[in-house]
């Protein structure tokens, strides 16, 4: 059930009308009727899959009872409830058991991962590393392991409660309902973004009274994502797909066009699913972390990855970067630090060798231009500058991310060019459909500029005035979802970030 | 209790300003409140959702997004009825686009000698044709139903599902409303029941559609009766199609082709009307160029379990393609899985059912030529200057001949036009006169005539044309210049063993 699909409309209609008009009322209640609609939403996709992310919920939960159980403070109720909260105390110093319980759930939430993710992967790199050796066989063939969709995000929004509830820095959740609702809530469960329980859980236990406000801005966040979706990024997306499907026919200009789409693709699609998942979660009286903030006008790449898919982002930092030693360590260590992280980030979002070099290419922008040449200008037009140094960068990484492999990430890197100027029109768009697509970026990136700059200002004078404008803005974004998005026979409208 | 809009004291020098600041940054980020919330956002979604309905719906029953709009309605069914008003149709044609495309139906009922009509829709399947022939049958008598079998297979699964739309599409509401469920999964809802959702991509992929439906083409009155038949394919296959075969080869698999869910009920169906109103039944499949298929042979042993089941004729042109006369110019320039013949095409497939009705049937076909009235409604049509002879009177065409023996060959008329659609010199032989092998080769035609004011005599080498009119074979040249033909006074085989050269 894709957001973008009837079937989530109705699906969302059907829960919504039910929980603003009977299940909000009981605090347990609304919590089972949030976590059958939950379970029922991904089960739509896969059935028998739902019961792997039953069973990591349900190792998250016992293990964080059990770390609980290991302190000597008794276990309360929530986290961030009045009183419980640690008062001015000597440092916290977990007990071996509570090691040994974590490292469980580390090992069950990393297992259940590698198994689903990167069994195929890992052999297929070891029958690769063999070949070398001459030893080969056509015994081997790829397992049939189904991917379960989301799996990425739900093990690593378990473990990061299982490590805060460690580290003390969250009470254990006594509540096996709410737990596995904040594990499985549905507008966040796919595709992120990836909360945090000190963030989530505790909004879980406060009562739900309809806000007319949020309801309203959680639709219109609806469907501003839609119209990112719909009408940009799957309409590039036929063009993207044109060139990468032909790559040997593209030729220089057709090549550099879809990568630079591309790096609008995945930001659009991405944010757009974010957006929508913000805007449902709003709609229910839940507030989501942003996953985006503008990063296409960042001017060096640590503020890029401040404002890129940022949940991700301040998990690898605080789980990983800050494990590792993070810049304690001295230069050398911070910059080795700075590549594990950002390798690991590569292969998270896929098991693969193009991936893993997306990763750590990535890691080197990072390590050279701001660590070593400490890129951060002043002046307006070094701003301008270092900002399409960053965009272009980033998109000639995004080769690996998008190839299907390490052989058509290189190819169209070496097809790069200017030549073959007339045959852009060749790869699925035609010339007015490509303009339009050119004038709905640029009108993006304009209003993108206008909110980060006036965002409140804006945001305010829409939503209380301007009565005739703000409607004609309800009543165009379904129409134009209808009549200009791309959808129907023939157009594969799911989300990038829904495979990883 | 209700607080005063303004206290005293706000109007006092210096207060008055701040308080109206704060009235306004109240109306801006404050949240407004509400009554009614929930009823408020419901009544506004159903709004937004009325308004946005309405417009579809608009656009709906304007048929901007028609893929195409109402063709047999709107032009084959009224030119049926006008012409049984007065006159009687002999034979009549079943079918496709494949049909419509491929069989000319003035060319048709010129060989043939009586009158011909294409009762054919885009995208028919078995179900259609039946309904069709029921409208046809209980409204007129006709001798001879044709049948094109391109409608009794479903040829591919994209062709299934867009023939589901059309068919969910001639349902009454209640039907469709019990339909929806069991013929669509729920994401295809809206396609299902709206042109707009289903073909919204027109606005960007096929402009010409949506202004083509906006302003419907107001079809010329024609100079000939309209007959049901099309020629709206008019391009060619290139040379870089054919280079597209060579390297993807066939695009349609004969063993994927399977039948239709009702197809053998209609198929029946047809079969028992057609005999209840003693109307001959004939099978025609047209063909499409023959690097388009392969296994071909599983496509028609998938046809063959329906009409193997009667003893009616079925003239299978792909089955017998010829690579000779079928080539590439007489097909449309695309690889698709229904290709059709091209408007130049037409009249060659039409002589060859006409010489199979005719000839190796015998179909008691009758013989209107001997009325006037039908000359004078099919009199210079297409197929017409192919099988009679121009009238004296003709300004268009003008003979040069007529029944004029040389040697063993008899030609059985000449005439000449330098009009735009019929400019060249046609000779029609007798069929007794030569070979069908020596028909297709070139003849050398010696003949007076003026040029520039002289009389001068010329000789032109004139082709066979793909042309099989029924009584005759044809020969033309197309550019005369300024030479006005006056006599032929000699012909010249190019084959040694029929030669005839004779001088005056």
């Amino acid at each position: 059930m894709l957001f973008n699909t009837f079937s989530f409309a109705l699906f969302l209609l059907i829960t919504y009308t039910l929980y603003v008009l009977v299940f909000s009322k009981n605090l347990k209640v609304r919590n089972i009727f949030l976590l059958c609609a939950s379970y029922f939403f991904y089960s739509c996709w896969n059935f028998k899959l739902l019961f792997v992310i039953i069973a990591v919920s349900a190792v998250d939960y016992l293990m964080g009872q059990k770390i609980q159980g290991t302190k000597s403070v008794p276990v309360t109720t929530n986290s961030n409830e009045e009183g419980s909260e640690p008062t001015e105390a000597a440092p916290y110093v977990p007990a071996k058991e509570a090691k040994i319980y974590l490292w469980i759930a580390i090992l069950v939430n990393l297992g259940v991962l590698a198994y689903f993710k990167y069994t195929n992967f890992f052999l297929e790199s070891i029958w690769d590393l063999l070949g070398l050796f001459g030893i080969t066989s056509s015994a081997y063939s790829p397992l049939n392991i189904i991917l379960p969709i989301g799996i990425s995000f739900y093990c690593f929004q378990g473990l990061s409660y299982v490590i805060d509830v460690y580290k003390d820095k969250i009470k254990a959740c006594t509540n096996p309902v709410t737990f596995f609702t904040f594990i499985a809530f549905f507008p966040q469960l796919v595709a992120g973004p990836i909360e945090r329980a000190g963030n989530l859980l505790p909004q879980f236990d406060q009562p739900y009274s309809f806000n007319y406000e949020e309801a309203r801005k959680g639709l219109f966040m609806i469907g501003a994502g839609l119209v990112k979706k719909m009408l940009i990024a799957d309409r590039i997306a036929v063009y993207v797909d044109g060139v990468f499907g032909k790559l040997g026919d593209a030729g220089g200009y057709p090549s550099f066009l879809a990568l630079v789409l591309f790096a609008f693709q995945l930001y659009l699609d991405f944010s757009a699913y974010s957006q929508i998942a913000v805007g449902t979660a709003r709609m229910f009286g839940f507030k989501l972390s942003d996953n985006f903030k503008m990063p296409y006008l960042s001017v060096s790449f640590k503020d890029f990855w401040s404002r890129w898919h940022i949940t991700l982002t301040n998990w690898f930092r605080d789980y990983l970067y800050f494990t590792l030693g993070g810049n304690r360590k001295g230069k050398s260590r911070t910059y080795i630090n700075v590549l594990i992280v950002f390798a690991v980030s590569g292969l998270w979002h896929g098991a693969s060798w193009n991936f893993f070099i997306w990763g750590v290419l990535n890691g080197i922008y990072l390590a050279i231009f701001d660590k070593v040449f400490h890129l951060n200008p002043q002046k307006f037009i070094a701003k301008v500058g270092c900002c399409l140094f960053v965009f272009f960068s980033w998109t000639f990484s995004l080769a690996f991310f998008r190839g299907a492999n390490l052989h058509d990430a290189l190819q169209i890197l070496g097809n790069i060019g200017f030549s073959n100027i007339d045959a852009i029109y060749n790869f699925g768009l035609n010339s007015m459909e490509l303009k339009f697509a050119f004038y709905l970026i640029a009108g993006l990136m304009l209003i993108e500029l206008l909110l980060k700059n006036y965002g409140e200002k804006i945001s305010n004078f829409f939503f209380n005035r301007f009565f005739i404008i703000r409607w004609a803005v309800y009543i165009a974004i379904p129409l134009a979802l209808i009549y200009l998005g791309i959808y129907g026979e023939g157009n594969d409208n799911t989300f990038i970030y829904f495979q990883f | 209790m209700k607080q005063p809009k303004y206290k005293k004291k706000d109007f006092a020098a210096g207060t008055q300003k701040s308080t109206r600041v704060d009235n306004k940054e109240k109306e801006i980020s404050g949240p407004s409140v509400h009554k009614h919330p929930k009823l408020l956002l419901a009544g506004k979604v159903l709004v937004i959702l009325a308004i946005v309905i309405g417009v579809v719906n608009y656009t709906d029953n304007k048929k901007y997004f028609e893929p195409y709009k109402g063709f047999r309605t709107q032009k084959v069914m009224p030119a049926f009825y006008s012409l049984i008003e007065k006159d009687t149709i002999d034979v009549c044609l079943f079918g496709s686009s494949h049909i419509g495309e491929g069989i000319n139906a003035h060319v048709l009922s010129n060989c043939l000698g009586c009158t011909c009509f294409s009762m054919h829709q885009d995208g028919s399947d078995l179900q259609d044709v039946y309904y069709s022939l029921k409208d046809v049958l209980t409204q007129t008598k006709i001798k001879v139903a044709v049948f094109e079998t391109f409608t009794m297979t479903n040829v591919l699964e994209q062709e299934q599902e867009k023939s589901k739309y059309s068919k969910f599409k001639m349902l009454s509401t209640p039907i469709k409303l019990e339909a929806t469920a069991r013929m669509f999964p729920i994401d295809e809802y809206w396609a299902a029941w709206s042109n707009t959702v289903r073909n919204h991509s027109f606005l960007f992929r096929d402009t010409a559609r949506i202004n083509q439906n906006i302003h419907p083409v107001e079809y010329p009155k024609q100079r000939f009766v309209y007959l049901g038949s099309e020629g709206r394919q008019v391009k060619s296959m290139s040379d870089s199609l054919i280079a597209v075969y060579d390297s993807l080869g066939p695009i349609v698999d004969g063993d994927k082709i399977v039948h239709d869910e009702f197809d053998f009920e209609y198929f029946d169906k047809i079969v028992k009307l057609c005999e209840e109103y003693d109307t001959k039944v004939v099978f025609l499949t047209i063909p499409e160029y023959y690097r388009n298929i392969k296994n071909y042979s599983s496509w028609k042993n998938v046809v063959n379990e329906m009409i193997g089941k009667t003893n009616y004729p079925w003239l299978d042109l792909q089955d017998k393609y010829d690579t000779t006369m079928f080539r590439k110019e007489l097909f449309e320039n695309n690889r698709l899985i229904n290709q059709h013949i091209v408007a130049t095409g037409a009249p060659l497939f039409s002589s060859i059912l006409a010489a199979y009705l005719k000839d190796s049937l015998q179909l008691d076909l009758p013989d209107r030529t001997k009325q006037k009235r039908w000359h004078d409604m099919f009199y210079g049509s297409e197929g017409y200057y192919l099988n009679y002879s121009p009238r004296a009177n003709d300004t268009i065409c003008h003979t040069i001949c007529d029944s004029l023996k040389i040697g063993p060959v008899l030609i059985q008329n000449a005439f000449w036009s330098k009009e735009q659609n019929v400019r060249g010199i046609y000779v029609k032989f007798d069929k007794s006169s030569f070979t069908k092998e020596q028909a297709r080769k070139p003849i050398e035609l010696l003949m007076d005539g003026e040029y520039q004011g002289r009389t001068v005599r010329a000789s032109f080498k004139i082709m066979p044309t793909d042309m099989f009119p029924v009584n005759n074979y044809l020969y033309k040249i197309s550019v005369i210049n300024d030479f006005t033909p006056k006599a032929i006074i000699g012909i010249k085989m190019s084959s040694s063993e029929a030669k005839a050269a004779i001088k005056n």
